[in-house]
């Protein structure tokens, strides 16, 4: 599996965080395939299962379950989640390479839900080649995402002498809870299109945030770093809480990239959210804040479906005249100095806490 | 439901409170906050009932046997535990399975426009969602709010349920991939089913009751397991061989088993299947012996009412041991 990853965006961090993630970033690889690698060959599949594959049919088994899965690791990405756990494992003196099924896994959860989530949002490409449901269909890229986003409680479980019964039973417990609640946010914003009201409050965009975007990105990955990191109670807490904040902030700044993109590099349509008839943060303070008349345009607009450049634009200067995107960053601003509050509290070297602290400010800065 | 006993009757029973125990039909904050974590900001608690819960509450009225918590119920009962105090995993031994029914409407189409069936008025991503949400809750419930399992049997309990789904997600794929000419030649069928269909048929359940009593790690919980195993394959090609098909049924009583669709008209194969309905039913009774006579009698109860029911309909005969 020879998976090129494209490490520029790196050059957009700090580089007391981008030189370590750089350093960090061929065993997050390593760790991400070998896991897939030993759970579809050895583990799973295996005799060890009491199963043998060539009694079924491993032909099969391999194109309809490991194969659309396998291709989605393939595609470049970022492998952020893996290198947040060698991050924080690095934080607490612990080795990363003791851990690659860990530090694999939330690669796994977050390659699962992007196949999950292409199916729902009907996305035609999945870094810039077909998405999965596009190339094997609906049902078979779905149950193949469902299977490899459980295989975690078998990655696990599995390792359990080794972890402990308090670290097992604590990553079992961050699985299943992110998962289902990763459920609650996704419901929220897919029903949102689906009974049309825009009678929705900012608070509510905010909560479905919290247990959608926030929850594979970043909250996940530092529990379980935390937990194999051997951190305390009381810095997992800390470590759940800045990724939580920072996961918000993130995803209030993409919002607004979304209709006004800080360079050329934006590699998305802009005003798609718009396009989409999206009801963010953004849109919905608009929608409070604006006269009656400017209001009725907004939705006008929003529920026209339009990629017109014009209509965008001036669906993007009614929400900035409202002040909503101002009120956006503020808020993510305000997010953001809560996570570093978070960072203060960790019993860490000072380098990793300038590390996060860079990660928070790479999550605010971004132009793309 | 004729065939019903009493002890079936009353698991059923108590595994219906216990569902709406813990999915109460209307939504508030309230549970919302119970069952993810108090809310930072507001639930859109309307979103939630309309987008979760109605859909979810319309597979589970369309489908009352229950016969997964029922199992359940009924070892617990043989061994002198109320199951109505571990309501909970009567709940996660239904969930999982609600999920998939929710979602065998689908077809495997390439965009969601050519995925979605004509009987539903529920947006593809809508659907999807209450499935993954359905089956997600299941391990969350057990390890977040499981407090009559031992803290192991928690842990352990969610486990398996992350198992089953992976099991049957990987089921599933293969089915619909379309690999059913292939699976249905030699030993593979068996394989298939025994791999990746039996973990949601009644292995779950049968987990459920094992964790309630704490008895996960004893000797006989293999022999129990490999019982629902067996069973459940017996069940799953009774119910795919059916002769009347029930069309006018929003939820069929199990999915759809593609890859026996395409043979199942052929004689000659049918045949066949009878044959290993009947090999695993027996097989179920021959592992059970080596499990402890209260349990067992437990799981014979469920065998004869649930899955010899099944295999009567299938055969149209009066005794489903006796083909």
């Amino acid at each position: 599996m020879g998976a090129e990853y494209n490490d520029n965006f790196l050059s957009d961090m700090d580089p007391v965080l981008g030189d370590h993630y750089r350093q960090w970033l061929p065993f997050c690889r390593r760790a991400v395939l070998d896991t897939v690698d030993e759970l579809a060959v050895r583990r799973f599949a295996g005799p060890a299962a009491g199963f043998d594959p060539s009694r079924l049919d491993a032909e099969a088994l391999n194109a309809a379950w490991v194969t659309p899965f396998r291709e989605y690791l393939q595609r470049s990405g970022k492998l952020l989640r893996p290198y947040l756990i060698c991050l924080c494992m690095d934080a607490y003196g612990r080795d990363p390479a003791d851990r690659p099924h860990q530090v694999g896994l939330a690669e796994i959860v977050h390659s699962s839900s992007l196949m999950l989530d292409d199916i729902s949002d009907d996305s035609i490409l999945r870094r810039g080649a077909p998405s999965a449901h596009q190339r094997y269909g609906t049902q078979v890229a779905g149950a193949s995402a469902s299977s490899w986003l459980n295989i975690c409680f078998e990655v696990v479980w599995n390792d359990r002498e080794s972890l402990g019964q308090d670290t097992t039973t604590g990553l079992i417990q961050a699985l299943a809870w992110e998962h289902f609640v990763t459920g609650l946010g996704t419901t929220i914003d897919v029903t949102w299109p689906w009974i049309n009201d825009a009678n929705h409050k900012p608070d509510e965009y905010l909560q479905q945030v919290l247990h959608r975007s926030t929850s594979y990105t970043y909250r996940l990955p530092l529990k379980i770093g935390g937990w194999v990191a051997g951190a305390d109670t009381a810095d997992r807490v800390q470590l759940s809480a800045f990724g939580e904040r920072i996961g918000l902030a993130f995803q209030l700044v993409d919002d607004v990239l979304n209709i006004k993109p800080g360079d050329s590099h934006w590699g998305k349509e802009v005003g798609e959210d718009i396009s989409q008839g999206k009801l963010n943060l953004q849109v919905l303070l608009a929608l409070q804040r604006l006269a009656s008349a400017d209001r009725a345009r907004l939705h006008e607009i929003l529920g026209s479906q339009t990629h017109d450049q014009e209509l965008l634009s001036e669906a993007t200067s009614l929400i900035e005249r409202s002040g909503a995107l101002d009120e956006s960053l503020r808020l993510a601003q305000d997010l953001a100095s809560e996570a570093r509050q978070c960072v203060e509290a960790l019993k860490v070297p000072k380098i990793f806490k300038e590390r996060l602290f860079a990660l928070g400010t790479y999550v605010l800065r971004r132009n793309r | 439901m004729s065939h019903d006993s009493e002890m079936l009757s009353r698991a059923r029973s108590v595994a219906g409170r216990a569902f709406e125990e813990w999915i109460p039909r209307r939504c508030d904050p309230a549970w919302l906050d119970f069952v993810s974590c108090p809310a930072r900001f507001t639930w859109d608690v309307d979103a939630i009932q309309r987008g979760f819960i109605d859909p979810l509450y319309d597979c589970f009225d369309a489908r009352p046997e229950h016969y997964r918590p029922s199992l359940t119920a009924c070892l617990l009962e043989t061994v002198g535990v109320e199951p109505g105090c571990h309501s909970l995993v009567l709940v996660a031994s239904e969930l999982p399975y609600l999920a998939t029914l929710i979602v065998q409407c689908l077809r495997n189409g390439r965009t969601v426009r050519e995925s979605m069936p004509e009987q539903t008025t529920i947006p593809i991503p809508v659907l999807v969602t209450v499935a993954y949400t359905a089956r997600q809750m299941a391990a969350s419930l057990v390890i977040d709010h499981g407090t009559s399992l031992a803290g192991d049997a928690r842990t352990w309990l969610a486990y398996r349920v992350g198992h089953a789904l992976s099991q049957s997600g990987a089921g599933r794929a293969v089915d619909f991939a379309g690999a059913g000419g292939r699976l249905t030649q030699g030993t593979a069928l068996l394989e298939y089913m025994r791999f990746f269909l039996t973990p949601l048929t009644f292995v779950l359940p049968v987990d459920c009751a094992l964790a309630a009593i704490g008895a996960q790690g004893q000797p006989f919980a293999q022999p129990l397991r490999e019982a629902a195993g067996c069973a459940g394959i017996a069940y799953r090609i009774a119910v795919a061989l059916r002769p009347t098909t029930r069309s006018f049924e929003r939820y069929p009583v199990e999915p759809t088993l593609h890859c026996l669709a395409a043979d199942v008209r052929d004689g000659e194969f049918a045949g066949r299947l009878v044959s290993l309905a009947v090999a695993q039913r027996r097989a179920a009774e021959e592992a059970l012996r080596a499990v402890p006579s209260d349990l067992a009698s437990g799981f014979e109860h469920f065998l004869r009412h649930v899955v010899d029911k099944s295999l009567q309909e299938m055969t149209g005969e009066a005794d489903g041991r006796g083909i």
